[in-house]
């Protein structure tokens, strides 16, 4: 579904963040990169999306290199929950209606099929009831509800979510992992997400991508043997799994030998 | 292009009446502007001599020559500047940007008074050297704020920083240049007398084709104030848009300056006041500001030159007498709200 | 039902330009087309204006001194500005309305007045700005510019001309011009004082030069006016560059209505300073106090008295 060739990104000069750098996201999983504090995770999500442009190699989304697409046609294909961006200074309902201007002719209102769109979406994340509410009135995990409607709304077969759970309680957090597994399983979309809760990653994920220094350190199927023994070495962490019937529950520790040169 | 227009959504059933009691109280200060000035004529008088044709009557005269212009004038500079200030805080993303504040008035001003000098005769060039001038300073605060990702804070230091630079600019043409003080009428305090009807022709298009494309271009702020990030992921061509929207509310400003001088106020409270009434949707908003803007400064003016007859106070002293202790009523009406910090 | 209600609000505010635009066209063709055309005086204003009158009656001054000058010639007043009572205290019929102050004139008031003519003057702003709109209201309007006696002896000829009373044009005007050339031929050559023509107002003291009327009045009885030399004077008045050039006689008009502030600004600001005291024209007893209604306001008729008390002052005989 997504392919990065060579790509490299610095934002500022002689600090290269991600340098020649080859990664491909299968079409239908659910994705996690994950890593070390400016590993470049969150910067891999903003060439995804086109939100930065590489300073060398190609994005290929599908078969188009993604910087030969028009911003629309991207916008119908990729859509991005950010992470700290600035609260929309709107009503919870128009912000999720908004979300169908890729789908809209320039100039054009609003029409009651799109609004009709808009209200299932907000049903499905739960935030139906607060849609006359300003945004900013709502709380940390309410605003997140009304982002992922977003999200559900733009219809984009390839969702990049980056740090979908921060700030938000343990409950929500787990409604929003089952929210973003529906629509894996359900709406068939492409996943990709970048968290810092590992317990989290290894739950929900398919594939999970470890990053370091800007390059790729590993990439596992969670569930296999050396994930974990690559999560210890990366991080510097005692790891260990407990199982019971129905769940996987993972825990970590502070490593007795504490070098691993971070 | 009008089915912007379309409000299928139920809460803008409060929002159509809030624009239709505007538009009420509009006509309602138009009235009274047109039947009140320093000297007391009754509406029945009034009438009588217009549809008689008596053209000659002093009666006629004061309406056609002082009142119209005048309620005219106000109209178009209160409607003009709030719609202005409304797009530039939405563009801006910051409740103080206002067009006084952030130099775009000044910018105007300047050119105005160049105009004035180099071309001393051509009152025609006036609203077009305004535009440029607002242009030129919209421009400047617009690439400030792209070069880096600043704070609000930042942003309207910069916009006090054009202010201060063009304001001085027109001191230095004022000093240099002392006939052109004479000419330039009261235009630095702003005010609406001596305005005719000839002078508001330009302004009247450039006003009203303004407000009408901001109409258009509703939905388009609407998405801006997801914020940059955001609406550009969802396919908006952010600069161009603000680019377009800037523009225009530059083509507004200058047109309001190009007659009425620089007046203040009401680009920054007219919008805030009516979002804190109505909430932030542009397709309300926009008209909402354009139709309380008006009528703020037909009311203030109409006080300015009735409240001590025959002294005529500057309008920009009631504006400020007026709106400060409503803008302040609103304020502490909301002090609840999380999005009055900036 | 929603559209079409906006889109009539926008057809509303297109029909209201339109008609503003088609009033703006009928009212200035408003003017007085039907009397007939002969007895009319002629003459060209400040402006550069050609005006024509035919002996009008209700006429509208918006300067004191302007509607001392009409009245001077023969005129009668409908409408004044407040300075001319306040200031100038010009004895004035009852009916005579004020149109507001000198420099904020209300336009509405003048036109109910329904004038003749309003004479304004061409060097304030606020008298410049209506302009047009006397001229769409189809009210004649003529601009003057009096600074020197010799404006105020043109002044008074046309206006004389307009009321055809050639014999106050001889009181007021020629006995005046007279008065002062005599005035002046006495003033004994070689005798060049060099002066300092102060004017204090609220916001601080200022000098001036030969270009205004006090400063052209001392340049005719043969001073030297430190402010036509040192430019830098107009703009900064320091006590350093009084105390380098130290005049041989300092002038002092007090400007604004509030005669205390005034001076309570020129003790402030200048004769704290020890250095005053020290100054030729402070010990000569040469500091001179002049008075606003021979130095400040245009004394018209009186002009020759302002010369004559100069000249004594400078002379010693004051």
């Amino acid at each position: 579904m997504l392919k990065m060739e060579k790509v490299s990104y610095s934002y500022h000069k002689n600090r290269p963040i991600i340098t020649n750098l080859d990664l491909e996201i299968e079409a239908g999983k659910i994705t996690t990169i994950a890593g070390p504090n400016g590993c470049g995770k969150s910067t891999v999500l903003k060439l995804a999306s086109r939100m930065l442009k590489p300073q060398t190699g190609e994005i290929i989304l599908g078969e188009k290199n993604i910087s030969h697409m028009s911003k629309r046609a991207v916008a119908r294909e990729v859509s991005m929950l950010f992470q700290n961006s600035q609260i929309p200074d709107m009503t919870a309902l128009r912000a999720v209606m908004a979300a169908r201007y890729p789908y809209q002719s320039s100039f054009a209102g609003y029409t009651k099929e799109e609004k009709e769109i808009s209200e299932c979406a907000m049903e499905l994340t739960g935030c139906k009831e607060f849609g006359h509410k300003s945004m900013e009135e709502l709380s940390g995990g309410e605003r997140q509800r009304v982002f992922l409607a977003m999200i559900y709304n733009q219809d984009t077969p390839l969702i990049l979510l980056d740090e979908p759970t921060t700030y938000l309680d343990i409950r929500v957090t787990y409604e929003i992992m089952e929210l973003i597994g529906s629509l894996n399983k359900n709406q068939k979309k492409t996943i990709v997400m970048v968290l810092h809760d590992l317990n989290l990653a290894l739950q929900y994920s398919d594939s999970l991508i470890l990053m370091n220094h800007g390059s790729i350190f590993n990439i596992h199927t969670p569930g296999d043997n050396c994930t974990l023994e690559s999560i210890k070495t990366l991080f510097g962490v005692e790891v260990r799994n407990f199982r019971d019937n129905h769940n996987s529950f993972y825990c970590f520790a502070q490593s007795a030998d504490n070098d691993t040169g971070i | 292009m009008f089915t912007f227009l379309k409000f299928s959504v139920a809460s803008d059933k409060k929002g159509l009446l809030f624009l239709m009691i505007s538009f009420a109280l509009l006509i309602v200060s138009a009235l009274l502007g047109l039947f009140s000035g320093a000297s007391f004529i009754p509406p029945s008088v009034i009438f009588e001599v217009l549809f008689s044709g008596r053209i000659q009557d002093p009666v006629y005269r004061i309406f056609m020559t002082v009142r119209l212009p005048r309620v005219l004038g106000a109209l178009l500079a209160g409607s003009g500047l709030a719609v202005s200030g409304s797009i530039l805080q939405t563009v801006f993303h910051n409740p103080l940007a206002s067009p006084n504040i952030i130099g775009v008035n000044a910018g105007a001003g300047l050119f105005v008074l160049i105009c004035s000098i180099l071309f001393p005769g051509a009152r025609d060039l006036v609203p077009f050297a305004a535009f440029l001038g607002a242009l030129l300073a919209s421009v400047l605060i617009l690439l400030i704020a792209m070069t880096n990702r600043m704070s609000q804070l930042l942003l309207i230091l910069s916009g006090f920083v054009i202010n201060s630079l063009f304001t001085a600019g027109m001191n230095a043409v004022l000093i240099l240049f002392p006939d052109a003080y004479v000419g330039a009428g009261n235009f630095l305090a702003g005010g609406l007398s001596g305005v005719t009807t000839d002078r508001l022709i330009y302004p009247t298009f450039g006003i009203l084709g303004g407000i009408l494309l901001s109409f258009c271009c509703a939905k388009e702020l609407n998405h801006l104030g997801l914020g940059a990030e955001r609406a550009s992921a969802l396919g908006m061509n952010v600069p161009v848009t603000r680019c377009m929207a800037i523009a225009i509310a530059a083509a507004l400003a200058g047109a309001a300056v190009s007659f009425a001088g620089l007046i203040g106020f009401v680009g920054l409270i007219i919008p805030h006041g009516v979002k804190l009434l109505i909430g932030t949707d542009n397709r309300i908003v926009l008209p909402g500001s354009a139709l309380l803007g008006g009528m703020f400064v037909i009311m203030c003016d109409l006080f300015a030159r009735t409240l001590f007859i025959p002294y005529e106070l500057p309008v920009g002293i009631l504006l400020a007498v007026v709106g400060c202790p409503f803008f302040l009523y609103l304020i502490l009406k909301n002090r609840n709200r999380r999005d009055m910090e900036c | 039902m929603n559209f079409r209600l906006l889109k009539l609000m926008v057809l509303i505010m297109i029909l209201t330009s339109l008609l503003s635009g088609c009033a703006a066209r009928t009212v200035a063709v408003a003017r007085n087309e039907a009397d007939d055309q002969t007895g009319y005086y002629q003459f060209t204003d400040a402006l550069g204006q050609e005006i024509r009158v035919k002996n009008p009656k209700r006429v509208v001054a918006l300067m004191g001194s302007f509607a001392d000058t009409w009245q001077k010639a023969g005129g009668e007043l409908c409408g004044v500005t407040d300075d001319a009572f306040d200031e100038r205290g010009l004895e004035l019929p009852e009916n005579v309305v004020s149109v507001g102050m000198y420099n904020s004139p209300n336009l509405e008031t003048i036109i109910g007045l329904n004038p003749d003519l309003v004479i304004l003057s061409s060097e304030t702003k606020e008298h410049t700005a209506l302009k047009e709109a006397l001229q769409q209201a189809g009210i004649t309007a003529a601009y003057f510019d009096v600074t020197y006696f010799e404006d105020y002896l043109s002044m008074l000829q046309i206006c004389t001309d307009i009321t055809g009373r050639e014999d106050l044009y001889k009181k007021n005007g020629l006995e005046t011009k007279q008065q002062i050339e005599a005035v002046i031929k006495k003033n004994v050559p070689g005798n060049s004082p060099r002066v300092l023509f102060l004017i204090t107002y609220s916001g601080g003291v200022v000098a001036k030069n030969s270009e205004c009327m006090t400063g052209k009045m001392l340049k005719d009885l043969g001073c030297i006016n430190l402010a036509d030399e040192n430019k830098s004077l107009l703009k900064e008045f320091t006590m350093e560059a009084i105390i380098k050039e130290d005049p041989d006689f300092i002038f002092v008009v007090p400007m604004g209505t509030d005669d205390a502030q005034a001076n309570k600004n020129l003790k402030e600001s200048i004769e704290k300073n020890p250095a005053w005291n020290g100054l030729k024209a402070v010990k000569n007893q040469h500091y001179i106090l002049l008075p606003k209604e021979k130095f400040l306001y245009k004394p018209n008729e009186k002009w020759g008295v302002s010369y004559v008390y100069l000249s004594e002052i400078l002379s010693g005989v004051r």
